[in-house]
């Protein structure tokens, strides 16, 4: 396919798709680092949304105390919940450069953005290891 | 150059070539040897013959540059082939004659009397100058002015304030304006007659002092009625004032001298730990917080749950792991808490005849064992 067969394609493409498109076919532009970053900020949303719930609906599920009636119940609750409302589907990803892996969980960076920074003594009590 | 071939054909046709005309030097000398019965007579007789012939010749040339030259206008020839420019000039002359004859006969009905004497009289005024040009046009040359009858009649021109001295300077010209003074008349100026009239010509420049604010507004652009209705109040400086406070203050502060007090600086800001350091350095309200309210939850399961059975004891549990959170707060604990309350609310109807909640109706016959795991 020709460069210019391929820039058609995605133009129509991005006028279609909702999702990637603003009222008026105009494209949604945002200040994440790639598209991933942006479906894991929606997913973060949904279970500050429904997080709890969820939780609390799979406390229930997760025991032999109650009965079993009840369980089902709250089984088919936890179901028409949205899927991405569960934590574990959550990604921590590097804030800066959306790395999924090797990412530092206290700083939120990944790896090699850390050492940027502490290198640059941009890190509060981060030091190089000597001993 | 025309003029110099056309003697040339003259001479050609009239005698076999005797001399030739040298372009360079411009004179008629003969080089080659022609045998003439005149010249034969003496030698004496050769160079008398030779400069009539040579004068002769000279009027010849000077004759035809004094006429006009026909070549062009032949028809047959060069001059057909010749490109010629388009002739314009009697259409426009009878253009100006259509034109004048209707002007001078609304003239003369207008002035009334004799229509047709009035008429004739108004055409042999109007048209009596251009017939002088044209009988000026048909004249073989203008008559030759020597230079020395030019100069004898001008006379010296002596003005003592030219130009640029008399003509007001752009400093000049902004002192007036400020200080309100008005241009004097030509008269006081002492302008000639000329520097009058190529001040007019000039475009004038608009000098007095101009107020933007005295005419009246066209009206083209809508005014918002904040700006229309405050005139005399002037308008809040909001960043003036913040950037003002600013300045006082740092005029008053001193940088840091040593490490000592940026560090304190820096603590008072809140950038470095306090020292000894406090992991709960920063949170106020949960030191409010005693400890038992994080710890003793079952208080808060009085009113609601029922105090045996398998509600109970999910909520025991539920109460224990939120006691052993030191994570969240007070509050959040109670939100977990009331909402199990509602849920099993909600499902109270399934819990009733699972048997997990004892029925009121159904209090006596409450069979113990019948709980399913």
């Amino acid at each position: 396919m020709t460069m210019f067969g391929i820039v058609t394609t995605i133009s129509q493409f991005v006028v279609k798709c909702p999702k990637l498109t603003g009222s008026q076919g105009q494209q949604i532009r945002n200040k994440y680092a790639d598209w991933r970053m942006m479906k894991d900020v929606k997913r973060r949303k949904t279970v500050k949304e429904f997080g709890a719930e969820r939780m609390r609906i799979n406390s229930l599920r997760k025991n032999d105390i109650l009965p079993q009636e009840l369980r089902e119940v709250a089984d088919q609750e936890v179901a028409a919940l949205p899927r991405d409302s569960n934590y574990i589907r959550v990604r921590h990803r590097c804030a800066i450069t959306s790395r999924p892996r090797g990412v530092v969980f206290k700083w939120r960076l990944s790896r090699i953005v850390w050492r940027h920074l502490a290198d640059y003594n941009k890190l509060a009590g981060v030091q190089r290891a000597i001993w | 150059m025309l003029s110099v071939r056309f003697l040339l054909r003259i001479t050609s046709l009239q005698q076999p070539p005797l001399c030739q005309f040298h372009k360079l030097t411009g004179t008629l000398f003969c080089n080659s040897k022609h045998e003439d019965p005149s010249s034969k007579d003496s030698e004496g007789t050769l160079k008398p013959k030779k400069n009539e012939e040579a004068v002769k010749k000279l009027n010849l040339l000077l004759e035809s540059m004094a006429k006009e030259e026909h070549i062009a206008s032949s028809s047959s020839g060069i001059g057909a082939q010749l490109a010629r420019p388009p002739v314009k000039l009697k259409k426009k002359q009878v253009n100006i004659e259509k034109s004048l004859t209707e002007a001078t006969k609304e003239v003369a009905e207008a002035l009334g009397g004799d229509v047709k004497q009035t008429e004739s009289e108004l055409l042999n005024k109007l048209l009596a100058p251009s017939q002088a040009l044209k009988e000026n046009d048909t004249e073989a040359q203008k008559p030759f002015v020597s230079l020395r009858d030019l100069i004898s009649g001008m006379k010296i021109d002596r003005n003592k304030g030219t130009g640029y001295l008399s003509e007001e300077g752009r400093a000049q010209r902004v002192h007036r304006i400020l200080e309100g003074r008005k241009i004097a008349t030509a008269k006081e100026r002492e302008l000639s007659i000329r520097e009058v009239v190529r001040e007019q010509q000039r475009t004038k420049i608009y000098d007095d002092k101009i107020d933007i604010f005295g005419g009246e507004p066209l009206g083209i652009f809508k005014v918002p009625e904040s700006q229309a209705d405050t005139s005399d109040v002037p308008p809040e400086l909001t960043t003036w004032h913040r950037l003002e406070a600013r300045e006082l203050r740092l005029a008053v502060t001193h940088p840091p001298s040593n490490i000592f007090e940026e560090m304190i600086q820096w603590t008072e800001q809140g950038k470095l730990w306090h020292f000894p350091v406090n992991n709960e350095q920063g949170q106020v309200e949960e030191s409010k917080v005693y400890f038992t309210e994080h710890v003793f939850l079952e208080h808060h399961l009085e009113p609601w749950c029922p105090k045996k059975g398998p509600v109970r004891h999910f909520m025991e549990l539920v109460c224990v792991g939120l006691s052993k959170n030191p994570y969240i707060t007070v509050q959040m604990k109670l939100e977990h808490i009331n909402w199990f309350h509602n849920y099993f609310e909600e499902k109270k109807q399934i819990l009733q005849d699972t048997g997990a909640i004892p029925a009121l109706s159904d209090k006596k016959e409450t069979i113990p064992g019948d709980i399913t795991p």
